[in-house]
């Protein structure tokens, strides 16, 4: 993604105070439950999902991919005694997974359900792409 | 007579006041009734129409088929830009963006068996924000996987900033370059999903950004742009250190376009480092190094890695650490990137000729660069600075010794200098959830900026802006290279122990001095 310059913006921010004035006048009506289902997000499938253990995992908290579609991942480093380990990045899922992209480069300890999801690529090769997931629980700053 | 009035204006306002309520509370998607497809013709998802809130599946016309291209556009948006423009844009991509970017980065190799063949496809509408484009990886994906996938290779494009009727010329390079921006993201993931790096880590978003802004700059002109916005700071993000980057836009209160631009400059400035041959590598070498299995886990120790491998050969100085991906270690990491960090910030000072020349050769039409660069600098009374882990800022005091790297060395006396902050935390050396480190100063060591060099009048067009520049380095570049002023900032661990630090005894705060005429 790429923003505008601030000088390219005077009407995004005249239309936003626009929408911020008639948003005022909704009141408290805010909370219409109507409006729940209007912004679907894209979601992964899971048919081919396999749950994993409920863990604590340790690591640093990364931003993946471009703006504005950015995914906060827990990068854990192969384990001591395993130079030429791999390291593996389990995308975070559940409410916390926003509040986890503030925490960008932080060492952090990450509670929750852990599972493997073999996604499908488009077109017709019929090729996959394995992706971890943690669905963030509980998420604590370590040392 | 008074009474019915009264009654229908009883009745009239409660209804109309409910029906704003109602329309602001629970903003129903309005109906829009979307053309039918008719051959060539495509639909494609999208969520952020400005006319619409939600996923909703716009019509599109096919205005300008190239060789590596389709450009679309939204047909009940096709009255708000001319197909001439988007011809325009097309020609660009396909001349400019589709050969440097594979050239540079990665060539996409699937093509999810698109109608139109092996090409990207463009769409232009009209969005809900200040986004000027954007790529989403979810169009790689089956329906399956994604129920809004478009499956095909795509990006999206915002005529809100393509058409600016107060200055064309201008929108019309800035969007010539978010098509740069946006395919190198395209690449970037087209890597890690079908690419030598399939299943592998992808890069940190601050790296993929760096990638593109790097890119944008260096083949479709952008460099002015960034070079403007640095030295107007109209943010004053650069005058108060709001410049980290790592976290990209979490965490600070950073300007949305901040970020963009020292990622441009910051690219930039690796880029005038490395020899004239090395430098179609570097975005490849660091691809390469993502995700690899060693001791690496961010991209700040991938860069680094990347810089040091001998096909890139940064220009690193006598006191760079050579890493050892199979064994890092913080200090080593730490070392290396306030290297990098010192030099980047120093050369925003204009003072590095090296970063003169080269963005003078990529983008010759700012003249103004020959006089050097005219940083902002912090305000004048300035006592307290706090940065983020990659925040930087710069000073214009005064210094008993130019050998100093402390910050409290900043002085009202000695020698006129450039006093050079920043924050040389590496990810993952600290877990505080407040990631600045401060330093505070006496109220009169800092000296007014002098009058703006380029206010912002100053408009790309005045100078008779060309449609785009090709990187296309001179021997006069190579030879400015090879005779660089070197800054010495070798500064042992995590930062001086010396500067204040968030706390910890190790210190992330740097500093450094240069001379200032």
């Amino acid at each position: 993604m790429r923003r505008l310059p601030s000088r390219l913006t005077a009407a995004s921010l005249l239309l936003g105070l626009g929408l911020s004035l008639l948003l005022g006048l909704g009141l408290g009506l805010l909370a219409c439950n109507g409006c729940a289902g209007q912004r679907p997000v894209a979601a992964t499938g899971d048919a081919a999902a396999t749950d994993g253990p409920v863990v604590w995992l340790q690591g640093i908290i990364r931003l993946v991919g471009s703006e504005p579609h950015a995914e906060a991942v827990l990068t854990v480093a192969p384990a001591a005694g395993d130079p030429a380990g791999v390291s593996l990045d389990y995308y975070l899922t559940g409410p916390l997974s926003q509040e986890a992209q503030w925490l960008a480069n932080q060492s952090v300890a990450v509670y929750g359900r852990t599972r493997q999801l073999e996604l499908r690529l488009a077109g017709s090769s019929g090729r996959t792409r394995l992706r971890h997931e943690l669905y963030a629980e509980i998420i604590r700053p370590q040392p | 007579m008074i009474f019915k009035r009264f009654a229908r204006t009883a009745l009239v306002v409660p209804l109309l006041l409910s029906l704003i309520s109602l329309l602001s509370a629970c903003p129903q998607p309005p109906v829009i009734q979307e053309p039918t497809v008719e051959a060539g013709q495509r639909l494609f998802w999208v969520n952020d129409l400005a006319d619409y809130d939600g996923w909703h599946q716009i019509g599109v016309d096919k205005v300008y088929e190239g060789d590596r291209c389709v450009v679309w556009v939204r047909r009940l948006d096709a009255a708000d830009i001319s197909v001439s423009l988007l011809e325009e844009f097309g020609q660009h991509f396909d001349d400019v963006s589709w050969n440097n970017v594979t050239s540079y980065v990665h060539q996409p190799t699937e093509f999810f068996d698109d109608p139109n063949g092996q090409v990207v496809n463009i769409v232009f509408y009209q969005a809900a924000d200040n986004i000027a484009g954007y790529f989403w990886s979810k169009d790689f994906y089956s329906t399956e996987t994604y129920a809004y996938s478009n499956e095909t290779n795509i990006f999206y494009m915002n005529i809100g900033a393509a058409v600016y009727s107060q200055n064309q010329a201008a929108a019309t390079l800035f969007t010539k370059g978010t098509l740069t921006h946006e395919f190198q993201h395209l690449c970037n993931a087209h890597y890690f999903t079908f690419g030598d790096g399939a299943n592998r880590s992808e890069m940190d978003t601050w790296a993929n950004e760096l990638c593109s802004t790097t890119a944008e700059s260096v083949f479709s002109g952008q460099f002015p742009v960034y070079v403007n916005v640095f030295e107007n700071d109209q943010d004053n993000d650069f005058k108060s250190g709001r410049t980290d980057f790592l976290a990209w836009d979490k965490g600070t209160a950073l300007s949305g376009f901040t970020p963009y631009t020292v990622a441009a400059l910051f690219g930039g400035y690796l880029l005038s480092r490395l020899p004239e041959a090395a430098r179609p590598k570097l975005i490849q070498t660091f691809l390469a190094y993502t995700g690899q299995d060693d001791q690496s886990t961010n991209s700040v120790s991938d860069l680094l890695l990347a810089l040091q491998d001998p096909e890139v050969a940064y220009a690193g100085g006598a006191d760079w650490v050579t890493l050892d991906p199979l064994n890092l270690t913080n200090a080593a990491v730490a070392t290396d990137w306030a290297i990098v960090m010192g030099g980047f910030v120093h050369a925003l000072t204009g003072k590095d000729a090296a970063y003169l020349t080269y963005l003078q050769t990529v983008a010759p039409d700012v003249s103004h660069i020959d006089d050097g660069l005219d940083p902002p600098t912090l305000a004048a009374g300035t006592t307290s600075l706090s940065l983020a882990m990659s925040g930087f800022a710069i000073g214009r005091t005064k210094v008993a010794s130019l050998d100093s790297t402390s910050l409290a060395d900043a002085s009202t006396s000695g020698s006129a200098a450039w006093l050079l902050a920043w924050n040389g935390a590496i990810p993952g050396s600290f877990s505080s959830p407040v990631l600045s480190s401060a330093a505070t100063f006496a109220a009169d060591e800092f000296l007014a900026r002098p009058a703006v060099a380029s206010p912002l009048s100053r408009d790309l067009t005045e100078s008779g802006y060309p449609t785009w520049v090709r990187d296309s380095p001179t021997a006069a570049d190579t030879t400015a290279t090879a005779t660089t002023r070197q800054l010495s900032v070798f500064i042992p661990g995590l930062g001086n122990v010396g500067n204040p630090s968030d706390g910890t005894t190790d210190g992330h705060l740097y500093g450094a001095y240069a001379a200032r005429p």
